[in-house]
């Protein structure tokens, strides 16, 4: 399907291997020691080395950077390498699970153990420890031992589900949104939209990989399904030409190896520079509204989520409306009628949508889409929640059908999965394939269906929708964050508070919320906002809702801001930047943060209640804030986790430790409002 | 950078089991690079041809591994410069598929990409589709017509050959844009720059 991440994953990673590079008579990379051993998998391993050392590069600081291999079934598998200038091999991690910051902080894990003669014997130890355990479930944390003896242990969690990569958490996306400007951001998303061949270029490799990563990840819940080769090693330089669509990152040093008479019409985009060149103008063919919408709110929400945030929004307002396409039947399969997905919706969205209906990327999205659906389900991603929030009386037309679809399915639901299942169309056999395979999210609902009679006894008793169940608050809280913009032609849902004392908003709210009566990550963002200068004033209803962090605790840790360091590892960057981030975070205190009303977010949060439809899960399947102890009510919010106060230390060590320097230092030091001081 | 006077992309289609990655791999003999699709999900092969003393690369990608679309659309032959369609003569059904196979071609392809159609498998003796039945098809839709035999190497290489000997005399007929070099200056011309901006200007 259209998804190209594997679910059914068993192991963290896949191999570890040791890659010496290229020197003297020796042309070629090698692998000189993998784990584990018995990894067969000939292809993969002979690539290893080519990809890891992909051409000429500069190895003059520590850098991580992925690239992908795509198996027949279009799966990928993520090739996580570091290099460190002191070495001459590179480390390479291989997993199925695109988990980027995990496995660069594992191999700095795996580089002191194999750099340190005392510690070389623990490293197959910990692998063998690592591989063997399971993976764990989203949202959950794994521990294992490096060094039993001093009691040192490689932690890690997996992200959350329905997670969208945030600035600076996801290394990819900052560095992205360090390297390319939002207007080029939004030309690179619409070439993608259109399927164009796409070049990313960089003279360095973690630039490139972590651009390309980025750009596919900013276009979800859509997936790039074509070709998709983040780190172009030489020898594969003639994909170039290749017809079919495709996202490559070349590094400089090949980009001379092809003709540009041969490649024919591409995009490409110097990551290095910050331009774009473009034989096609895709950005105008999109609905105009849509691309106001989206830049304004680049400009007003960036850090956390907000980067991918305004880009799903723009993908609601442009295919959202898939759903009043969609034809309910009883007792049939919910299929999806192309006519009326272009009919229904404005004379001026119409021609972008034709054209859609054309493209490989929304065939495949809709056909995931309806698997959601015919599977039950529901509705139950980030896209959905975001488009029920985009038009409520459209949304309730469809709720109301698909509720009742699905209660005619418990009825007779096997039957339909039955003949789902028999039908001859390959789309919907595959689906229901897809959904078999699918590990632990997916699976389990899709047993939970299977065993449908029981399941729904069990729903029996309590509310339809499943609110009464805590999980269902981590919506609520996401709901609450969300700025409830001025999302075109959204009415305004008359909201009512909720009772302290609803069962639903238990303790867990409270907490999160008590402290976040600053606005200081609103101001903090028009620090780091490229755009401050140019910002309008009328914003003021965004910045209630923006993403805040507690000032207490900033100027708690301020002392230590120095001396932190998330990651023992090395810096893949010198302390060149520092200066730049001290000077932000010394800017802090100047910052006039807005008043957040906690009461404010909890009158927002009743708006969704009667949204939700979730109709797919044991209870084990939901979101459940008060796991690991966290008193967390919004999973997609990981900064508001109790457990790391000294958020702003954190962005900025992050940012740190990517090496990122975040364009923004002239419009800083020239702002008129801010009194720098420096650390000496 | 390799010698050549002009490179060709010739993509494969047609419906699977119809012999199209057998026929790329009967023309190339292997030649050139094995197995790049266990690694990149999308296969491809080149060979360079002679023709009129001019080399030519022809790079033959090939859509085996695709069938996860339920149809392949939109811009997978944009830039391919000739589409060979597939059939298997002792296979009814796979020329029963020709008209929704050149529909999708009609409806994105370049119109000045070259079509050839292909029966394929002529070493069987449980031929279905005559080949007046082909040719007539053919020619109703403006193709080129061949039948071959991957197995037996019967018509490959004249395939392949055929097909790299209509591509150059278009191209020398200024027929394929992008090897004009006044278009090109008019693609630079087109090209957008942006300057290191803020966004919103």
């Amino acid at each position: 399907m259209g998804s190209r991440i594997r679910e059914d994953v068993s192991h963290v990673f896949e191999c570890f291997c040791e890659v010496v590079k290229p020197q003297g008579d020796i042309q070629e990379a090698w692998v000189i020691q993998k784990f584990p051993d018995s990894f067969k998998e000939d292809e993969k391993i002979k690539s290893v080395p080519k990809f890891a050392y992909p051409c000429e590069f500069d190895n003059t600081v520590i850098q991580h950077y992925s690239f992908v291999l795509t198996s027949g079934d279009s799966k990928w598998t993520f090739g996580f390498c570091r290099h460190d200038p002191k070495s001459s091999t590179a480390l390479v991690i291989l997993s199925y699970l695109p988990w980027h910051e995990t496995f660069y902080r594992l191999l700095n894990t795996i580089s002191e153990l194999i750099h340190n003669n005392a510690q070389a014997d623990m490293l197959s130890p910990f692998l063998a420890n690592l591989y063997t355990s399971k993976v764990p479930d989203p949202g959950t944390e794994l521990s294992v031992p490096t060094i039993p003896s001093a009691d040192k242990k490689f932690t890690f969690s997996a992200p959350k589900r329905f997670e969208l990569p945030s600035i600076p958490n996801n290394r990819n996306l900052s560095e992205y949104y360090n390297a390319v400007n939002c207007d080029n951001m939004i030309r690179v998303f619409a070439s993608m939209l259109y399927e164009r061949r796409i070049v990313f270029t960089s003279r360095k490799l973690n630039r490139l990989s972590a651009c390309v990563q980025a750009a596919n990840a900013i276009i979800y819940p859509m997936n790039w399904q074509h070709i998709f080769i983040p780190v172009l090693p030489i020898h594969l330089v003639d994909y170039l030409f290749a017809p079919m669509p495709y996202l490559i990152g070349v590094p400089h040093a090949l980009v001379d190896r092809v003709k540009k008479a041969d490649v024919g019409d591409v995009v490409i985009l110097d990551a290095d520079n910050n331009t774009i060149e473009s034989p096609f103008d895709d950005l105008a063919s999109l609905p105009q509204e849509v691309v106001k919408q989206l830049k304004s709110q680049l400009k007003t929400q960036v850090m956390g989520d907000g980067v991918s945030r305004a880009f799903l929004r723009a993908l609601v307002s442009l295919i959202g409306g898939y759903r009043d396409a969609l034809i309910v039947n009883q007792g049939e399969k919910i299929t999806f009628d192309d006519e009326a997905f272009v009919e229904t919706r404005p004379t001026t969205m119409q021609p972008f949508l034709r054209k859609m209906l054309e493209l490989q990327i929304f065939q495949q999205f809709i056909d995931e889409r309806l698997t959601m659906l015919n599977a039950g389900l529901g509705f139950s991603d980030e896209f959905e929640h975001e488009a029920w929030n985009y038009c409520d009386k459209n949304s309730s037309k469809i709720k109301g059908q698909y509720k009742e679809w699905t209660s005619a399915m418990k009825k007779e639901g096997s039957a339909i999965l039955k003949s789902m299942k028999t039908r001859a169309n390959p789309a919907v056999k595959n689906a229901v394939n897809t959904v078999k395979e699918r590990g632990k999210d997916v699976g389990k609902a899709y047993k939970g269906i299977r065993s449908k009679l029981k399941d729904f006894s069990d729903v029996k008793g309590r509310p339809r929708s499943q609110l009464s169940q805590p999980a269902s608050t981590s919506y609520r809280g996401k709901e609450a964050r969300r700025s409830v913009t001025s999302d075109t032609g959204c009415s305004q849902a008359p909201y009512s508070a909720l009772t302290p004392t609803s069962p639903d908003h238990g303790e867990g709210s409270a907490l999160s919320f008590a402290p976040l009566d600053m606005d200081l990550m609103g101001d903090m963002q028009d620090v780091f906002n490229k755009c401050s200068l140019l910002d309008t004033p009328a914003q003021t209803p965004n910045k209630m809702m923006k993403p805040v962090r507690s000032f207490d605790n900033f100027t708690a840790t301020n002392g230590s801001l120095l001396g932190s360091n998330l990651f023992s590892g090395d810096r893949a960057a010198g302390g060149s930047d520092d200066s730049v981030f001290l000077l932000e975070s010394q800017s802090e205190p100047h910052a006039r943060p807005a008043p957040m009303s906690s009461h404010k977010v909890q009158v927002k949060s009743s708006s969704s209640e009667t949204d939700l439809i979730r109709l797919d899960s044991t209870p084990s399947d939901e979101f459940d804030p008060l796991e690991n102890g966290h008193s967390l009510t919004n999973p997609l919010y990981p900064y508001y986790n109790n457990d790391e106060p000294s958020d702003i230390h954190r962005d900025l060590d992050l940012l740190r430790e990517y090496g990122l320097d975040f364009p923004h230092s002239n419009t800083i030091t020239q702002s008129p409002q801010n009194n720098w001081t420096k650390f000496d | 950078m390799d010698d050549y006077k002009f490179l060709f992309k010739v993509v494969l289609v047609g419906n699977a089991g119809v012999g199209k990655t057998c026929l790329v791999r009967r023309f190339t003999q292997g030649l050139f690079p094995p197995g790049q699709g266990a690694t990149i999900g999308v296969d491809f092969m080149i060979k360079t041809v002679e023709i009129d003393n001019e080399k030519i690369k022809l790079q033959i990608w090939d859509t085996a591994g695709q069938e996860r679309f339920r149809s392949i659309t939109q811009s997978y032959y944009r830039s391919a410069h000739a589409l060979i369609l597939v059939y298997d003569i002792s296979c009814q059904p796979t020329f029963d598929c020709l008209p929704d196979w050149l529909r999708e071609i009609e409806e994105y392809a370049s119109s000045k990409v070259l079509r050839v159609l292909v029966g394929n498998k002529i070493d069987r003796d449980d031929r279905e589709i005559p080949t007046r039945v082909g040719e007539d098809f053919a020619q109703r839709h403006n193709m080129y017509y061949l039948e071959t035999s991957a197995k037996e190497s019967d018509n490959v290489e004249k395939l392949f050959n055929q097909i790299a000997a209509e591509l150059m005399e278009q191209a020398r007929c200024k027929e394929l844009p992008r090897y004009d070099d006044g278009n090109l200056q008019n693609m630079n011309r087109r090209t957008t720059s942006v300057d290191v901006t803020c966004c919103g200007n």
